[in-house]
């Protein structure tokens, strides 16, 4: 596919599992804290191994989604305990700028 | 369609919200393609926002005795730049789903998009397309 192509042109493959950039990312479109949040994930998740990236990342919300869909935030927020009230407070924004879209 | 500008305060009825409320937006501004950037108003700060520094030095408060249209005193929650197409907007407005409330004040207006100029939580894109 040509978007498989345009990966490889700026992170060919060094072996199966690592990659390294050509090219400096285009941060324009990035905030500081969306860096930061970045750069943070990297960090903790960066390190694991690919069983306990698999035991992280596949839990309630993976598991209450069907193959291949989206995950709803949700589900992710409910995975890490929040409650209906806190869901319905931080995604009513998040709702309200779909419903108008 | 009805004009809206920078500064322009709307209203909507949610059905999607958990309750469906009304609430309020304004535009703050508007790409070179004709995409539209708000804010959501809202009459309290939840409790996430709250307790995240960045996102809470970005809640600017506005008086009810300056807009009378709101029912309380309230929070552009500043934190959270929303994106709408011109034309979906215009619909909106021919068929009085959304309708102009109001405009915000200059002095409110200017503070609003300084602090927004100064937050590390928009890219340099928003700020030169939406903030400028």
């Amino acid at each position: 596919m040509a978007s498989d192509r345009g990966v490889e042109k700026n992170v060919p493959n060094q072996n199966r599992y690592n990659v390294e950039p050509l090219q400096d990312a285009n941060l324009y479109f990035l905030s500081k804290t969306d860096i930061q949040e970045l750069d943070a994930s990297l960090t903790k998740y960066g390190i694991l191994s690919w069983n306990e990236i698999i035991e992280r990342s596949h839990a309630y919300a993976w598991s209450s989604t069907p193959l291949n869909d989206r995950m709803p935030v949700e589900a992710i927020m409910r995975e890490n305990g929040a409650d209906d009230q806190f869901i319905a407070e931080v995604t009513e924004s998040i709702r309200a700028a779909k419903e108008l879209n | 369609m009805k004009e809206i500008c920078r500064g322009t305060i709307l209203h909507r009825l949610f059905q999607t919200t958990i309750p469906p409320k009304p609430k309020f937006f304004i535009v703050v501004g508007e790409s070179e393609t004709h995409v539209v950037g708000y804010f959501f108003i809202n009459s309290k700060i939840n409790g996430f926002v709250q307790r995240n520094k960045a996102l809470f030095e970005m809640q600017m408060p506005i008086k009810r005795a300056d807009y009378p249209f709101l029912r309380y005193d309230s929070f552009v929650g500043a934190h959270e730049l929303n994106k709408i197409d011109n034309s979906a907007l215009s619909s909106e407005l021919s068929t009085g789903e959304t309708t102009i409330k109001g405009c915000m004040k200059f002095e409110d207006m200017d503070r609003l998009l300084e602090a927004a100029r100064a937050s590390d939580l928009f890219s340099q894109y928003e700020k030169d397309t939406y903030f400028r």
